[in-house]
């Protein structure tokens, strides 16, 4: 009996969910649900691990068919390699979907994961438990591409018209970093901003991009001003800065130079808006 | 045949309910907004694609769903799109262009025929997409 009660239960509980709770189609479900469940489920009965005893399917079916009768099935491209399609006429169930590890979408969003690298990267080395129906590598690449893996690049920058290449840099990631090694005269850029009108905070970007350690090196300042002096971590595409309290707009150039061991080349200071080389920065 | 486990109803913070699913996993299978309409989880709807009328946006509007936007009604329109016919307010499992897993479960604002014949406006409420806090959740932790 316990049983059964359960099951009117869930019937009722759903039926809100459809948005259409009439009384007739309530009495319908009832009846098929205090029939043998059998007619309900009519699935292999020995898989009962993962998921195949959720409830919704015998009342749903009806909102389904109630509501939208026409689907597409045929336009869109079914994923016959591990879909286990286990419906009767009433419902189709796919029992098993692939998530991808990394982003926990099923692998055709993985495009759209910031993180699109890593994803590709696990899809390639895991694809195999995913998709052990696919056999042979062209096979490999039909299920690459109808998933967005291969050639979705592309795809994606024209859907998008161009509009974000900054989303397609950190997809490929590694890439950025590497480039601005080879350019290596990335900018150390010194800056000092107000506050409270007549205190001054100095403001030291790029330092990261030369390798040094960040963390230290506002130590140093710190201990080498008497002041305080802290890391701004990278946020929202702010690159990563060092706060130093005070006015050292001056003096920073040197401490650069003799603690962290870089080029003073590379060290430019931002003077009334303008960008000045370190070097040439007249004495003040 | 596997009995039937009992369900777990949760309710939540922000007069969220959750119907938790039978035992080992523990997964959400329905939720619900205040006084609402229950929903299934994209989890759920996963497994049964067919329980919602679909609702097909083109391939430009699928980063937009993805990070939570109301479904406007050029993206249903366009050629990429599809709508089966349903009334305003009901329920509608939001799929791409080109793929084949639902993104987002939603709750329409016009009539479809309205959605057509207007091609402007949000046509789709968005309420449950793939990344959001009940897809990360997942499950009742044991």
């Amino acid at each position: 009996m316990g049983k059964k009660g359960k099951g009117k239960k869930m019937a009722q509980e759903e039926e809100p969910e459809e948005e259409e709770p009439e009384e007739e189609e309530q009495g319908q479900e009832q009846d098929e649900d205090g029939e043998p469940v059998k007619e309900a489920f009519p699935l292999p009965p020995g898989p009962g691990g993962a998921l195949p005893p959720t409830p919704p399917p015998p009342p749903d079916t009806s909102g389904a068919t109630a509501v939208g009768s026409s689907t597409d099935d045929g336009e869109v491209p079914t994923l016959r390699a591990t879909m286990v399609v286990t419906g009767t006429d009433k419902t189709r169930h796919i029992k098993s979907i692939p998530y991808c590890e990394v982003c926990s979408l099923p692998f055709e969003f993985c495009e759209w994961n910031p993180l699109f690298k890593k994803c590709k990267d696990n899809f390639e080395q895991n694809w195999k438990t995913h998709f052990p129906d696919v056999q042979g590598d062209e096979e490999l690449v039909q299920l690459m591409t109808r998933l967005g893996f291969e050639g979705g690049d592309a795809a994606s920058k024209k859907a998008q018209g161009g509009k974000k290449p900054a989303s397609d840099d950190i997809g490929t990631g590694g890439g950025a970093p590497n480039k601005k090694k080879e350019k290596a005269p990335a900018e150390i850029v010194i800056e000092l901003n107000n506050r409270n009108k007549k205190k001054h905070i100095t403001i030291v970007k790029g330092l990261d991009l030369h390798g040094v350690d960040t963390a230290a090196a506002a130590k140093v300042f710190g201990k080498k001003f008497a002041c305080g002096s802290a890391l701004k971590k990278a946020q929202d595409g702010q690159p990563e800065t060092i706060e130093i309290q005070g006015n050292v707009r001056d003096e920073i150039a040197a401490v650069i130079v003799d603690k962290l061991k870089l080029s003073i080349d590379n060290i430019v200071v931002l003077v009334d808006g303008k960008k000045i080389k370190a070097a040439e920065l007249p004495p003040s | 045949m596997p009995k039937k486990d009992s369900l777990i109803m949760c309710k939540c913070k922000d007069n969220i309910q959750v119907l938790v699913g039978p035992a080992p996993d523990n997964e959400f299978i329905f939720f619900q907004c205040r006084q609402g309409p229950w929903l299934p989880t994209l989890r759920l709807l996963h497994q049964y694609p067919d329980i919602l009328p679909k609702f097909r946006v083109d391939r430009g509007a699928i980063r937009f769903v993805l990070s939570g936007a109301n479904i406007m009604a050029p993206g249903l329109t366009s050629p990429g799109g599809h709508m089966d016919p349903v009334p305003a307010e009901s329920l509608v499992g939001i799929f791409a262009e080109g793929k084949e897993h639902a993104l987002a479960i939603g709750v329409t604002t016009m009539s479809s025929e309205q959605i057509a014949a207007d091609n402007k406006g949000i046509a789709v409420e968005n309420t449950h997409w793939l990344k959001d806090g009940m897809w990360t959740l997942r499950s009742l932790a044991p």
